[in-house]
């Protein structure tokens, strides 16, 4: 079973990787608000020696109770949230709109006849295509999560706010383990959102209603967990793998053997 | 890989065959068997069930009446495992367009768990005769339509088919391309397989079919070749069609 979806997704990846349009879109977004989110920091790490300029702050800081370094503290931790918030969303949203385009690829290029034709299982076949779907942006957010923690931890107003970013158990839990497996979760609705839309139209309104209505909110639980720790955030793991297993099951069941359903 | 047991006789047998689409019967009563080594046309006019005939005996569409069985098990009952005896070519080729036509043979071969090495070895005489060796290195975007269609049949047959279902396979193409192909289609018979053409090409049909099916919506009438390969020339086939489709 694993060869097979494997071989799937491989194929699904090249034609990926052979669009240079839109490879060049989804490293743009993913790459774009990374580069974003760590220039935000930057500056604001060198604005703390100008001075005066950390009292300034105070304006937010008060409305929490906090002042001074606390409330500075609690910018630099907003600013972070929105950082892992928005490279994330990215990441899920490009995913999602790839997968929401896997079966009606499939009916435009007519070789869905000859997919359900061979010997492979819905599952096998719906797997790999949300594989597929995932492996270049996944790729691309986890070699830019890695870059970008490694350049945050180099900034000093990042020190207090370490819980925040990679490598911390809340990180981990949130972005490696409970976040690839929601990305599943959000491929798969996708994928079955383009095996039942008769249109690109249809399917594109279909992924955006995934999109606004489970990326945005699962993104957002992500977010704000992590520095909560670890457990939490497996909560969410484990909310995510049921989720996984109902949607592949819908999504099998949904690509039926009769052409016409 | 397990192949479906190959019958000498009755390859196909479809009994009371119907398919309705929301209520709308496309299809109905429709008898017939198929032998292996014989090419059975299916001529008819347009929304005459021809497709929907094919998808039926692939396994694609279920039937809401009848029965189609191919070596004795319902099409749509074929197992997962044992599918891969059934070789289908439709007018739209249904290949990937960026990859090379090497990598499409290996993509689909590989659903069939066949390693890259087995599907060339066993494409590379097919290729051969339909001159597509030399292109195979290329993106199938960069393929004329006959190329494509080759290139689908070649997909069809390396699996080794007992039963061959071709949609109006030289829809589209030059003179040149639509004769190597029916020449590989004919050759196909003569190797056992049973082949199912749809065209509207009548004296293609006459040409490859040893039975042609004059169908729309029902079976309207058959004719039967004792001589395969008949002079088209000399075919019966306009005459009949013009007399049962517009009856």
């Amino acid at each position: 079973m694993i060869a097979r979806t494997l071989h799937i997704a491989r194929r699904e990846s090249i034609e990926i990787a052979r669009q240079p349009i839109l490879l060049a879109v989804v490293l743009t977004l993913i790459v774009g608000i990374a580069l974003l989110g760590g220039a935000s920091l930057f500056v604001l790490d060198r604005l703390v020696s100008v001075q005066g300029f950390g009292n300034s702050l105070e304006i937010f800081g008060p409305a929490y109770g906090l002042h001074g370094a606390e409330g500075f503290a609690a910018f630099t931790r907003l600013v972070v949230h929105a950082v892992n918030f928005l490279v994330f969303t990215q990441f899920l949203g490009v995913s999602a709109v790839l997968a929401g385009h896997t079966m009606l690829h499939e009916r435009e290029v007519h070789a869905l006849p000859f997919l359900l034709l061979a010997p492979i299982r819905r599952t096998e076949l719906v797997l790999g295509k949300v594989l597929g779907a995932l492996a270049i942006p996944g790729a691309v957010y986890a070699a830019v999560v890695v870059v970008l923690g490694l350049f945050l931890h180099t900034l000093p107003i990042m020190a207090p706010v370490s819980d925040l970013i990679p490598p911390s158990g809340g990180w981990l839990a949130a972005f490696a383990i409970a976040g690839p497996l929601w990305a599943l979760v959000v491929c798969t609705l996708c994928s079955i959102a383009s095996a039942i839309a008769p249109d690109v139209r249809t399917a594109q309104q279909l992924v955006w209603l995934v999109v606004t209505g489970i990326t945005l909110t699962v993104c957002y639980a992500l977010t704000v967990l992590v520095g909560a720790g670890a457990w939490p955030e497996l909560a969410l793991a484990v909310a995510g793998a049921i989720a996984f297993a109902i949607s592949l099951a819908i999504a099998s069941a949904t690509l039926g053997r009769d052409l016409a359903r | 890989m397990e192949s479906l047991p190959v019958e000498p006789q009755s390859l196909v047998v479809c009994r009371g065959l119907g398919r309705s689409f929301g209520g709308t019967a496309v299809l109905s009563a429709l008898d017939f068997t198929l032998e292996a080594g014989k090419v059975l046309g299916v001529v008819g006019p347009n929304g005459g069930g021809k497709s929907t005939l094919l998808l039926l005996l692939a396994g694609l569409l279920r039937p809401t009446l009848g029965s189609v069985e191919i070596a004795g098990i319902p099409a749509h009952h074929v197992a997962t495992a044992r599918r891969g005896s059934v070789g289908l070519i439709t007018a739209d080729h249904g290949v990937y367009p960026l990859l090379t036509g090497r990598e499409n043979l290996v993509y689909f071969g590989g659903l069939y768990g066949l390693a890259p090495e087995a599907v060339l070895a066993r494409a590379r005489p097919l290729l051969d005769e339909l001159d597509l060796e030399r292109a195979l290195d290329a993106r199938v975007a960069h393929y004329s339509s006959g190329m494509r269609q080759k290139l689908s049949l070649v997909r069809a047959t390396f699996l080794d088919p007992i039963l061959l279902l071709l949609d109006e396979p030289t829809a589209n193409l030059d003179p040149l391309s639509s004769r190597s192909i029916h020449h590989a289609v004919r050759q196909q018979a003569d190797r056992g397989r049973a082949v199912v053409l749809v065209t509207h090409d009548l004296d293609a049909a006459a040409a490859l079919c040893d039975r042609v099916l004059f169908l729309d919506g029902k079976a309207l009438s058959w004719e039967t070749f004792t001589t395969p390969r008949a002079d088209p020339a000399l075919s019966p086939l306009h005459a009949i069609y013009e007399q049962v489709v517009r009856r």
